[in-house]
């Protein structure tokens, strides 16, 4: 609550009403939203929700310019933003904040606010001298003034997207995701700042599937499926819809029925085992003495902050990443210093942060760029059949380009795709990013499928509870170290769980709260 | 055209606050060494003002791929077409039209301004790598026109007539005053709320232009305003050479030492493409004209070591340690304040 009043200095602002009527818009054959209307009161936020490729993120950007409607109307006042490249739309007072943010890198945080500030109001110049300064207090940036946004942190990297668009006087606010990837006390935080820029009479149009935001934040709330509008109401009225629970909130609302805990087959020697790991960037250390064990076809959860060394680790052992000390040993052999693709063939198979599918090329070709490359035709086509056998959601769309996937769809594919690599293990960073609640529950359904076919999965992941219920024994990050290595049960615990997230830099080596079971090898040398 | 030069003005009039007072002192010092350099003339050897013209000259080439490549971060690859457009308008003025050297230059860079502003029809519809291949393709097009085009010589070129060239002297004057031209638009620009808009649509264009920014419009008003800079140093190359075929003014040449000078004196800085035409020009094809492969040799081994080893280029990465050294304590200050963090 520190930020509270400086949050207050936010001047006020008065916003038009935003009217959407019949707005359908194709890419191709495909209706992203059709027959679309939706009226924005002046001052109200209003959440938009629904399964991922619902048409929420077009919505945004069909009203912030950079799409066009197919048909029907969009009007902002009495302004109609028919035609408007996205520049107009800014300076009538609509502004769009990013789900990934896109800061001007190389420029200043106050720079990056300037460009808005000056961009939009290039007549009026006494009225944006005090803004750029109000906006950095605002959003609590004042301190970072001069740093290029090229350093940020997450979270102030999301203050500086959302602090741009306030910069370029948006009294409508569109925002794609902006909390998507924060937890914990940076997710308040954010929160905080939303609501601020709430109550200065600004109104918001919020995509988010973050649910505390909408929880916290709204008034009201809007579903798409299929680009169409299925249900308008309260937050309260909307959890209830059981049509929107099925679509979209999946399993969580209902107490998530917790999948029972796969019984690990303990073996005498892990197939993964790490002692020890330093690794890092330049100067920057990024995991610092970190030890960890994965059992044959055990699903491992490795949990932490941004910034934590989650990614780096799950770098490091497929080899993307150097070690710089300590030992990873798989299947009892030495790989620390196996370069990425070597490591592959032995099995270790990585499903980055982001995807990173090849949105050109047709599904099945995706899938076979994923297979080795010394393997036979024959192979190959068996290995896609199997796959496509554990992944039946992707057979339908094999022929279909990548990029036209929603990103659950393209979430399924990354999988898929790792797994024609053959792997024993695979380290799946961030796997729910960005996706909506019951396209999650799908994925997590896969990858118990996954698990079956003996295979370990390490999952790197800001859904904590998700990955937490389907693991046998997880760990936290902090700063690099470890702070928690055993069972999963105790972190279920909101506040033990925020400790360890956020451990003092002293207490890295705090003793795991219960002894590990017996087939977790894992030990935290960090610390002291 | 008009606009583009109205723009660049009221660009200077809203400058960014935080170098309001820069602008005017680092222009008033970039004057002060001209005037210096016009009065050092009576001073110099005919070897060295012959020199310094194409030394000013390629200062002026550099600055002028600097604010497009490097502030808006739109990479020509077609400077030949901006150097020829120049050079020939200028050489067929003065032999058809009998005009001097002044209005000759004028032509120069008005009709690479033109130029510019009708390939921006096709251009400005294409981003990053597929713009410089667009740039690529105009410059190689123009470059066969120009061969095939009799009224201009065709392919064996054109001479301005020898009576109209100015004296060595009054063309080290003219290449001072352009090669500062250069230089001063580009402080101008770097520190104005309009270069600020170029670096940011740099960046993100999708970005700049969700904030208000006008993309297309800046991106056309720094085409412009570059290839006017660089059919002006067209111009003055084509006074010191006198007789040119197409392929010396329309080829790939130019690109390749724009791109060079830029690369090593450090893309988007205000004296690095000067320091980078020093090193180039002076410091190895000069120094070293007897030596013709070694100096090739050094220049592809000078591009490596910089790329590799301070990829921003020599004078920022001079500027960095300089002031590193000016101010031990913060330094040290930071670096402890680092370690802590960590």
């Amino acid at each position: 609550m520190t930020g509270g009043d400086r949050l207050a200095t936010l001047a006020p602002a008065t916003s038009e009403a935003l009217v959407l009527e019949h707005v359908t818009r194709r890419f191709g054959g495909v209706v992203a939203t059709d027959d679309l209307s939706l009226a924005v009161a002046p001052g109200e936020a209003v959440g938009v929700i629904g399964p991922n490729g619902a048409g929420k993120s077009t919505l945004l950007r069909l009203v912030a310019g950079v799409l066009q409607p197919s048909s029907g109307t969009i009007c902002y006042g009495d302004r109609s933003l028919r035609q408007l490249p996205p520049h107009d739309v800014n300076r009538l007072g609509v502004g769009l904040a990013n789900q990934i943010p896109c800061p001007f890198r190389a420029l200043t945080v106050e720079e990056n606010l300037r460009v808005a500030a000056t961009a939009s109001r290039a007549g009026r110049r006494s009225s944006q001298k005090g803004a750029v300064g109000e906006v950095l207090a605002a959003c609590q940036l004042d301190a970072l003034a001069r740093t290029p946004a090229g350093q940020l942190g997450l979270l102030d990297l999301k203050r500086l997207e959302l602090g741009r668009v306030l910069a370029s006087g948006a009294r409508t606010l569109l925002l794609d995701e902006v909390a998507a990837g924060l937890v914990g006390k940076e997710l308040t935080a954010a929160i905080e700042l939303i609501r601020a820029i709430h109550a200065s009479g600004r109104s918001l149009v919020i995509v988010e599937h973050v649910q505390r935001v909408i929880e916290e934040v709204v008034d009201r709330v809007v579903v798409l499926d299929w680009g169409r509008l299925i249900a308008d109401g309260t937050p309260g009225e909307v959890a209830s819809d059981p049509h929107v629970r099925k679509i979209y909130l999946g399993s969580t609302t209902e107490g998530a029925p917790r999948p029972a805990a796969p019984a690990p087959t303990p073996r005498a020697a892990p197939l993964l085992s790490i002692d020890g790991l330093t690794a890092g960037y330049g100067s920057l250390v990024a995991l610092s003495d970190v030890s960890c064990a994965i059992g044959e076809g055990q699903i491992v959860s490795v949990l932490g902050a941004n910034g934590a060394g989650k990614s780096t680790l799950a770098r490091a052992i497929s080899g993307h990443v150097p070690a710089r000390a300590g030992r990873i040993l798989w299947r009892d052999r030495p790989v620390t210093t196996l370069a990425a693709h070597e490591r592959a063939r032995l099995g270790i198979a990585h499903s980055p942060e982001g995807r990173r599918i090849f949105s050109e090329h047709t599904v099945r070709e995706n899938l076979l760029l994923g297979s080795p490359r010394r393997a036979s035709r024959a192979r190959r086509a068996d290995r896609l059949d199997w796959v496509l056998e554990v992944l039946p959601a992707l057979r339908r769309l094999a022929g279909r380009r990548a990029g036209m996937l929603s990103g659950g769809e393209q979430q399924m594919l990354a999988i898929g795709r790792a797994l024609m690599a053959e792997p024993s293990l695979l380290v799946c960073d961030e796997l729910s990013l960005g996706l909506a609640p019951a396209i999650v529950d799908s994925l997590y359904e896969t990858l118990l499928e996954v698990q079956r076919h003996g295979i370990a999965l390490l999952l790197i992941e800001q859904n904590t509870h998700r990955s937490l219920a389907i693991s046998g024994s997880a760990y936290v990050l902090h700063r690099g170290r470890v702070t928690y290595a055993g069972s999963p049960d105790p972190l279920l615990d909101e506040a033990f769980l925020a400790d360890r997230y956020f451990a003092a830099p002293g207490a890295g080596a705090v003793p795991p709260a219960e002894p590990p079971p017996g087939q977790v090898v894992a030990t935290s040398h960090g610390g002291s | 055209m008009a606009t583009a030069t109205a723009h660049v003005v009221t660009g200077a009039a809203e400058l960014d606050p935080l170098a309001r007072r820069r602008v005017p002192v680092a222009v008033g010092a970039l004057a002060v060494v001209a005037v210096v350099g016009l009065g050092a003339e009576r001073l110099l050897s005919p070897a060295l003002l012959n020199v310094g013209v194409t030394l000013f000259a390629y200062v002026a080439l550099a600055e002028a791929w600097n604010i497009l490549g490097g502030l808006s971060g739109q990479m020509s690859l077609g400077v030949g077409a901006f150097v020829g457009t120049g050079a020939y308008s200028m050489a067929l003025a003065m032999n058809h039209l009998g005009w001097s050297w002044l209005p000759g230059l004028l032509v120069a860079s008005a009709a690479a301004g033109v130029l510019s502003a009708v390939l921006a029809v096709p251009l400005l519809r294409l981003h990053g790598d597929y713009f410089a291949v667009g740039t690529l393709a105009a410059g190689l097009a123009l470059e066969a026109w120009v061969n095939n085009w009799g009224f201009a010589g065709g392919s064996s070129g054109i001479s301005i007539a020898v009576g109209a060239v100015p004296t060595l002297g009054t063309l080290y004057s003219i290449g001072l005053v352009v090669a500062f031209l250069a230089v001063a638009v580009t402080v101008v620009l770097r520190w104005s709320i309009f270069g600020l808009r170029l670096l940011a649509l740099r960046e993100s264009e999708l970005g700049a232009e969700l904030l208000g920014v006008d993309v297309v419009r800046y991106r056309l008003l720094v085409l412009v305003l570059s290839g006017m800079l660089t059919g002006l140093a067209g111009g003055l190359f084509a006074l010191t050479q006198i007789n040119f075929v197409p392929s010396d003014m329309f080829g790939m040449t130019w690109t390749i030492e724009a791109l060079v000078m830029v690369i090593i004196g450090g893309m988007g800085s205000v004296l690095g493409p000067v320091v980078g035409a020093l090193a180039i020009y002076y410091g190895i094809s000069t120094e070293l004209a007897t030596y013709p492969t070694l100096s090739l040799f050094l220049e592809g081994g000078l591009l490596l070591a910089i790329v590799r080893f301070f990829p921003e280029g020599l004078w920022p990465f001079a500027v960095r340690r300089l002031r590193a050294l000016a101010a031990p304590a913060r330094a040290a200050r930071r670096l402890s304040g680092v370690a802590a963090r960590r």
